[in-house]
């Protein structure tokens, strides 16, 4: 390059030293001096030009470069030397005072926050908080600002913990209060929220957002404690009706084929629960007919009912699967299963299902009453009453 | 007479300490007889040494001066006569002003007696306006007094500020003090009203529900009252309700804070304070707007276990009565009533007014068995 500006100079004085110039003489000396350089260049030392980016990899060549890099390097990335530079001046603690190295944190995170980088607005702001100022108004802005990070990805626990921190070492930081109001109230700390809307109502008593924080943080709060005493209530109510409930079934000494031996006989509102699914209120009744294995339930039936007005409500709507019409009232007979002992017994049709649930046989089962309704004297009959049955074995 | 006279010249600032001591006490033990207040009153030297008193450097001394104005302002004349001369005197003695001051003082060990004497002061209710104006010429004083108030920790030496209550009841007294209170901007009512079930001190409690009362006998702010956010109809009926289970149905009538009350739920222990407030409840009953509101809000579903609970338990006749006053309107249907605004629309006779007056007496002796 400084050889072909010497050349160049050299010209023009011979230029200069010359006067009229023809056509033809321009034209003679424009091709000299094209035959000049060519010449020149054919001279110069034949290599590569290696310095520069390799062609097929300059966009990631450019990407690496810290003008031209579209983003920051992510922590483990190796990164470019002019990068390292850049960033040993700007982080460097032998470079920088505390002061400024939190300033500089400060500023990524300002700048990540701009562009919505939360995450990495935490780490920076995290750092600068790291970078052990002492001053209290720098040490504010960043918990602040990290508040605000953590705060748009919804860790609202952090925020508010760094948003008091704040507030700590600038007790009047107005917009540190107001997040931490905001996240109280997000984690339903009400006392805490209803306090930090005072704190700003007393100093600018026009503040609508905290007013309206404040009035939706009082009925967020009432609602809650009112749930809580609801949930109370409904819990004694429950248990109230339970104690009836278990009165009544020790009064009649019912039993339960799935209480454990030998434990003292405790009736628990699990052995209650029917454990056939679509039942889910408390006394139960169940027929099953083993023919067509079709169960039919009924709830809430009056224990002096006899077995035979329930026979009667079941048969009042004629079932689709009995065709022949063999169930009907006075055509069939009715069982109830003994597990413990592998036995079934016949129900006397004319009892009432208390009476038959005090029989010494009669087991509660699954939470349920069960029973077994067969045609009378049928091959269906006797392939009920031979099936297998083996006596419940105790773990 | 000429003994307590000779007492001022020990109770000058720049007196000795034991001697300004000893007067003092001697004063203060003065104060609490009727006789040595009207000693006390008559010299306005001495009173004049009082006020200079309080602002001793000597706690004990600065105490016992502000306990003398206590006593010295107990009675309607002798308020008015102190403040009368604290005005009087050169430089004035701003009573008013100190006296919110070291309310407002978190650090103050006065704060309780002072708000005494300015709880007496603004008893007199020829005073109100001018104390009010005082207390209203600085922005931040109000405010800053509910939030002494509120705060139950407020003071950092201990001071309860129970007596409080009772100054913004008398300040509530006159129509200002009202408009103060009900405005949205302060929100004062809000923070004062949860007092009205504040079991630890019957000051407060007393204090709060005569705020109530002087609001609710102001038709102006039935609306205020009334409004969705029931703050203070939860507050005036809160000390009225008990334990007792409603239906699903009920509850939800309820205001939210007043649904599903747990067992523990107790009633206001003062028969006084009950009645005030069911006259409170009474005054709301005036216009046909506000009685669909309180019946909409169960209004007459908490007074029927109120009423159980009062000729069972509470046995007040009076408060029975004033319960019986709010159910005899709230039972009848509109149609019955027949007239949008009772206080308005109705003119009782002077003569009949006496009468009803006898017929009530009558029937409350026959509440009770």
């Amino acid at each position: 390059m400084c050889d072909f500006f010497v050349l160049r100079l050299n010209l023009m004085e011979e230029l200069a030293a010359q006067k009229n110039w023809t056509d033809e003489e321009r034209l003679e000396l424009a091709a000299r001096l094209d035959a000049e350089l060519d010449a020149f260049i054919e001279g110069l030392e034949k290599k590569r030009y290696e310095e520069g980016w390799p062609e097929d990899r300059w966009q990631e060549e450019m990407d690496k470069h810290p003008f031209f890099m579209k983003k920051a390097p992510q922590p483990g990335d190796e990164v470019h030397p002019m990068f390292e530079g850049l960033q040993k001046l700007k982080y460097d603690p032998e470079e920088n005072t505390r002061d400024e190295l939190a300033l500089n944190y400060k500023e990524d995170g300002n700048f990540y926050m701009k562009h919505k980088k939360f995450r990495m607005a935490v780490y920076s702001f995290s750092e600068g908080i790291k970078s052990k100022t002492e001053n209290p108004d720098v040490l504010a802005v960043l918990y602040n600002n990290r508040s605000a990070a953590h705060y748009f990805i919804k860790n609202y626990r952090s925020a508010l913990s760094d948003a008091q921190r704040a507030l700590f070492y600038k007790p009047d930081y107005t917009k540190a209060r107001w997040r931490a109001a905001q996240c109280a109230h997000e984690l339903d700390k009400f006392d805490v929220c209803t306090q930090l809307c005072e704190e700003l109502l007393e100093v600018d008593v026009d503040h609508k957002e905290a007013k309206t924080l404040l009035h939706r943080t009082k009925m967020k709060k009432l609602e809650t404690e009112r749930n809580q005493r609801r949930e109370a209530a409904e819990a004694k109510r429950r248990l109230t009706r339970f104690h009836r409930l278990k009165d009544a079934i020790e009064q009649r000494a019912i039993k339960f084929d799935d209480q454990r031996l030998g434990k003292k006989k405790e009736v628990t509102e699990e052995l209650l629960r029917p454990k056939f699914l679509p039942l889910e209120d408390h006394p139960v009744h169940l027929d099953n007919y083993p023919e067509f294995l079709f169960s039919d339930f009924q709830q809430q039936l009056p224990e002096t009912a006899t077995m035979s007005d329930c026979l009667a409500t079941l048969f009042a709507e004629p079932m689709s699967c009995d065709k022949a019409n063999n169930y009907r009232q006075g055509n069939v007979h009715v069982y109830y299963e003994n597990r413990k002992a592998g036995l079934v017994h016949k129900v006397a049709l004319e009892k009432t299902i208390a009476e038959t649930i005090a029989e010494k046989g009669f087991f509660v089962s699954g939470g349920a009453l069960l029973f077994y309704v067969v045609p009378k004297d049928t091959r269906i009959e006797q392939e009920f009453l031979n099936q297998q049955r083996r006596p419940m074995v105790y773990s | 007479m000429d003994t307590v006279k000779e007492l001022v010249q020990f109770m000058q600032p720049n007196q000795r300490l034991d001697l300004k001591a000893v007067a003092l006490t001697h004063v203060l033990g003065l104060t609490g007889s009727a006789e040595g207040k009207e000693a006390i009153l008559s010299l306005d030297d001495m009173l004049m040494a009082i006020f200079g008193l309080t602002y001793d450097d000597n706690h004990t001394v600065a105490k016992d001066a502000v306990l003398s104005l206590i006593n010295l302002t107990a009675e309607e004349q002798g308020a008015v006569q102190v403040f009368e001369l604290a005005k009087k005197v050169q430089p004035t003695f701003e009573i008013v002003n100190v006296a919110a001051k070291q309310i407002c003082d978190d650090q103050s060990d006065l704060a309780d007696p002072w708000s005494m004497v300015l709880s007496n002061l603004t008893r007199v209710e020829s005073l109100v306006h001018e104390i009010l104006a005082i207390l209203e010429s600085s922005e931040q004083t109000l405010p800053r007094l509910a939030k002494a108030f509120a705060q139950l920790d407020y003071n950092k030496k201990k001071a309860r500020l129970h007596y409080l209550a009772p100054i913004f009841c008398n300040l509530t007294q006159v129509p200002r003090g009202r408009e103060l209170c009900c405005q949205a901007r302060y929100q004062l009512l809000e923070k004062l009203l949860p007092f009205a079930s504040f079991e630890a001190s019957v000051v407060r409690r007393g204090g709060t529900i005569g705020i109530l009362k002087n609001v609710c006998f102001d038709a102006v702010y039935h609306d205020v009252i009334l409004n969705e956010q029931d703050s203070i109809l939860v507050a005036i009926l809160q000390p009225l309700c008990g334990p007792e289970e409603y239906s699903d149905e009920d509850n939800e009538k309820l205001p939210i804070e007043l649904q599903y009350l747990p067992e523990s739920k107790t009633r206001e222990e003062d028969p006084d304070l009950r009645k005030m407030l069911l006259e409170c409840l009474l005054q709301l009953c005036s216009t046909r707007r506000s009685r669909d509101i309180l019946r909409a809000k169960g209004i007459y579903e908490i007074l029927r276990e109120y009423h159980k609970w009062e000729a069972k338990v509470g046995r007040d006749s009076d408060c029975l009565l004033a319960c019986e006053n709010v159910v005899d309107i709230l039972i009848k249907k509109e149609e019955e009533i027949g007239l949008d605004n009772y206080k308005t629309e109705v003119e009782v006779p002077a003569d009949q007014s006496e009468k009803f007056v006898q017929e009530d007496a009558a029937y409350v002796k026959t509440l009770l068995d």
